[in-house]
């Protein structure tokens, strides 16, 4: 009985021993864990204090999982950065006067060095991250949304655009949104993103007063990242 | 005891560690909108140079993947208008430009064959009056699905005297 009180005493104090040695790994891994949500898109999205082409926004099935061609040639603005702030109201009925578009100011764009890719692949694919940051004020019976858009260049010029879904419908909003596209080539093109690439907004009725402000800060389009890759699978 | 206790401890640290991890991606993902657009046109001609009382006709391939199965519409606008285009259907095309395509919808079944290809072509008809401005103007085909995703690609077309 003596030997085993002595041997549970024994496997006690070896359990306190372990209970010890568990203690810094469960203390490290919580703090692994606070610093992970912290830095994680959900908490980001809050804050317009983040660098150009942070890829906090990442959504990772969305940005990891295609471009992979066979040539799998990528250019990605996340490793050569760019800081780009583009915004554009867009698309508002002409004939009615009292609809206005606010700040459709281009002259103080930053613009650094966008990525391209010079390929003669078949199909060239985009991936565009970009944050949209806008007061939309909609008149009475009126109805509107942003739309983000982005355009495509190649070494001739503008060759068109890719329009995402609907952002928001009024007042106030931020949104990250994800735009891909692929596109067709024929010989060797330099592909890279024009600097128009914008969030639209229309008004779909008449009377009354409809407004968007997507210059006054902090309500703007700011791009987070961009891939342009070969995508031949 | 003491060994179900740490066990007991392991297992809840797990459990704060699978749903923190579900937990973060599951409020970005309800963040972040994603439009993912895998249909491509493919346009022989990027500039063309057109007189007074001309017409050309160009075609118009719609690239997408074969198992896939697509409903989209056509049109024809001024680039940058498309938003605009989807929700009123007004072009705002040039004075004395005109362009129309001859299919305003491509419905694509899914096929057995993998791959991206040229599933469908269209017909974009361009014709310049008298009335047309000279000089450089351009022009936007555009496909769009319904809940307002598009895709356009641009043509010049330069009208000289």
């Amino acid at each position: 009985m003596k030997i085993q009180n002595n041997k549970t005493k024994e496997e006690n104090q070896k359990m306190k021993i372990q209970n010890k040695k568990l203690l810094p790994s469960i203390v490290f891994v919580t703090s692994v864990l606070m610093a992970g949500a912290t830095l994680s898109p959900a908490f980001a999205t809050s804050s317009l204090d983040f660098g150009p082409w942070s890829k906090t926004y990442e959504s990772p099935s969305f940005h990891s999982s295609s471009c992979t061609g066979t040539s799998n040639a990528c250019a990605d603005a996340a490793t050569t950065g760019v800081d780009k702030v583009i915004a554009r109201a867009n698309g508002f009925y002409a004939s009615n006067s009292a609809i206005v578009a606010n700040n459709e100011d281009f002259s103080s764009l930053t613009v650094g060095s966008s990525p391209t890719l010079t390929t003669s692949v078949s199909t060239v694919y985009f991936k565009v991250s970009a944050t949209y940051n806008g007061y939309l004020t909609i008149a009475s019976g009126a109805s509107a949304t942003y739309r983000p858009e982005m355009t495509m260049w190649d070494s001739n010029g503008e060759l068109g655009s890719c329009t995402g879904t609907n952002v928001s419908s009024a007042g106030l909003s931020s949104s990250t949104v994800n735009v891909s596209c692929t596109w067709s080539n024929s010989g060797s093109h330099t592909f890279y993103l024009g600097e128009d690439h914008y969030a639209q907004a229309s008004d779909g009725f008449f009377g009354g007063q409809t407004t968007t402000d997507f210059w006054n800060s902090p309500h703007h389009a700011t791009t987070n990242w961009l891939e342009i890759c070969d995508y031949n699978c | 005891m003491k060994k179900k206790a740490k066990i007991y401890y392991i297992a809840v640290l797990a459990v704060f560690v699978i749903a923190g991890m579900f937990g973060i991606n599951a409020i970005s993902a309800e963040k972040i909108q994603v439009s993912e657009i895998d249909y491509s046109l493919s346009i022989p001609v990027r500039n063309i140079v057109m007189t007074a009382n001309e017409t050309v006709v160009i075609p118009v391939g719609v690239s997408y993947p074969q198992e896939k199965s697509l409903h989209i519409k056509t049109g024809v606008t001024v680039p940058h208008n498309e938003s605009f285009f989807i929700d009123t259907g007004k072009d705002n095309l040039p004075v004395g430009i005109s362009a129309v395509l001859d299919k305003r919808t491509v419905d694509l079944p899914a096929l057995a064959t993998k791959g991206d290809a040229i599933r469908d072509t269209f017909n974009l008809k361009i014709s310049v009056s008298q009335n047309a401005q000279p000089g450089k103007h351009t022009i936007a085909v555009v496909v769009y699905e319904d809940n307002g995703q598009s895709y356009s690609r641009y043509i010049n077309v330069e009208v000289q005297k």
